[in-house]
């Protein structure tokens, strides 16, 4: 009986009673944590790469836009337009062309410029930005300039 | 009494049937959760790396076309033909063909053809053909990748340079592809008087150059994910 009782004892020393609430914790807290940085990590790959290819489309598209700008077949006035992509470039381009740009908006600001010493000059300054999200990350800025009067010789 | 102790140190010294049972149906779950997240991360690294690719890949060919293009000359007339090398040159106003070609998967393979001013290519013995040179972008079948689906073509490149007599131009022709995995390349001409794009560039109509060059080009990549790229050039026509 005695010996039994040792035994019983013996099961409840510290040893034999299994993990406490604070090893537990302490354990899922690791595991989350580590379970959180290999997942974040990967998203961020991922992320990182689609930010890469609309980065792309997005250089391609200021290309496009500015092409019409250069060439003055696109009258540009000095004002700033925001608008989504796919109604800027409009019936410009092809139809089946737009879906892959219809998350991305552009503003395109155009203002008289001077060069300091070179004040006679007429330049415009067009600043184009395209964004695809509203991250730091997720936008291009274009600066061009262009003499004011070319466009109208051009046309002439 | 001895009965019960060694049961007591039974109970002490291992694990039960159950508990094994627990346990190694425990690791086997965490094991394959760990096995399906690894195959799902090793799965997008190759899918990113595949568009990655393809990304680059584009990029670096549009640059390349956009550079050429913006060479194009309107001063001088097209070569006559390839097959007639006797024949007459194209009078000095018609600086462009661009013609639509169906390609045998349904889509477009376009073929632009002019007049570059110092676009020439390095040649193999180190220089460039100087002065003019006449350049033809075509699309043609990939016989490396002819049993491959989707199909999958070359955008080859033809320098000719500019020299009299023209038979002695054509001997000096270099041909070669510039980028493979092609799925369709269309072409598209901004005629300033029309304010509207064409799809087709004829001399005999259009004459000079077009004032922009709208490029859609579609590549497939090793995975065979496709992707589209569209740029615009602006070119410049002597007045």
């Amino acid at each position: 009986m005695a010996e039994k009782i040792r035994d019983k004892n013996n099961n409840q020393s510290p040893n034999d009673l299994g993990f406490t609430l604070i090893e537990i914790a302490i354990a899922i807290f690791l595991l989350a944590t580590s379970l959180t940085i290999i997942l974040s990590l990967q998203s961020s790959v991922i992320s990182r790469s689609i930010n890469d290819r609309s980065r792309v489309q997005a250089m391609l598209t200021a290309r496009r836009i500015l092409a019409g700008i250069e060439t003055g077949d696109t009258e540009i006035k000095d004002e700033t337009v925001v608008k989504p992509v796919v109604e800027y470039l409009g019936n410009l381009a092809r139809q089946e062309d737009l879906d892959s740009l219809k998350d991305m908006n552009l503003e395109l600001k155009s203002e008289p410029w001077t060069i300091a010493q070179y004040e006679d000059l007429k330049i415009k300054k067009i600043t184009l930005t395209i964004s695809w999200g509203t991250a730091f990350d997720q936008n291009l800025a274009i600066y061009f300039f262009v003499p004011e009067e070319e466009s109208e010789e051009e046309d002439a | 009494m001895p009965n019960t102790s060694s049961q007591a140190r039974n109970k002490i010294s291992g694990f039960t049937l159950i508990e094994i049972v627990i346990s190694i149906s425990i690791l086997s779950i965490i094991l394959t959760i760990t096995y399906s997240a690894m195959t799902q991360i090793l799965r997008s690294k190759n899918l990113l790396e595949d568009r990655r690719e393809l990304n680059s890949m584009a990029y670096a060919v549009l640059n390349r076309l956009t550079r050429e293009y913006q060479l194009a000359y309107s001063g001088i007339g097209l070569l006559p033909k390839r097959d007639d090398p006797k024949g007459i040159q194209s009078p000095s106003d018609y600086n462009l063909v661009g013609e639509q070609k169906q390609l045998s998967n349904g889509k477009r393979g376009d073929t632009i053809i002019f007049l570059a001013l110092e676009g020439g290519q390095y040649l193999p013995d180190g220089g460039t053909h100087s002065g003019l040179v006449q350049l033809t972008y075509r699309v043609e079948e990939d016989p490396e990748k002819a049993d491959q689906m989707p199909k999958r073509y070359l955008l080859i490149r033809e320098e000719t340079p500019l020299i009299r007599p023209f038979e002695k131009a054509f001997t000096k022709t270099m041909i070669f592809p510039v980028v493979d995995n092609v799925v369709s390349l269309r072409y598209r001409f901004y005629e300033q008087e029309k304010e509207e794009f064409l799809e087709e560039w004829d001399p005999e109509e259009n004459r000079k150059l077009p004032s922009q060059l709208e490029v859609s080009l579609e590549l497939i990549s090793p995975a065979g994910d496709i992707s589209s790229y569209v740029t615009t050039v602006p070119l410049r026509s002597i007045n």
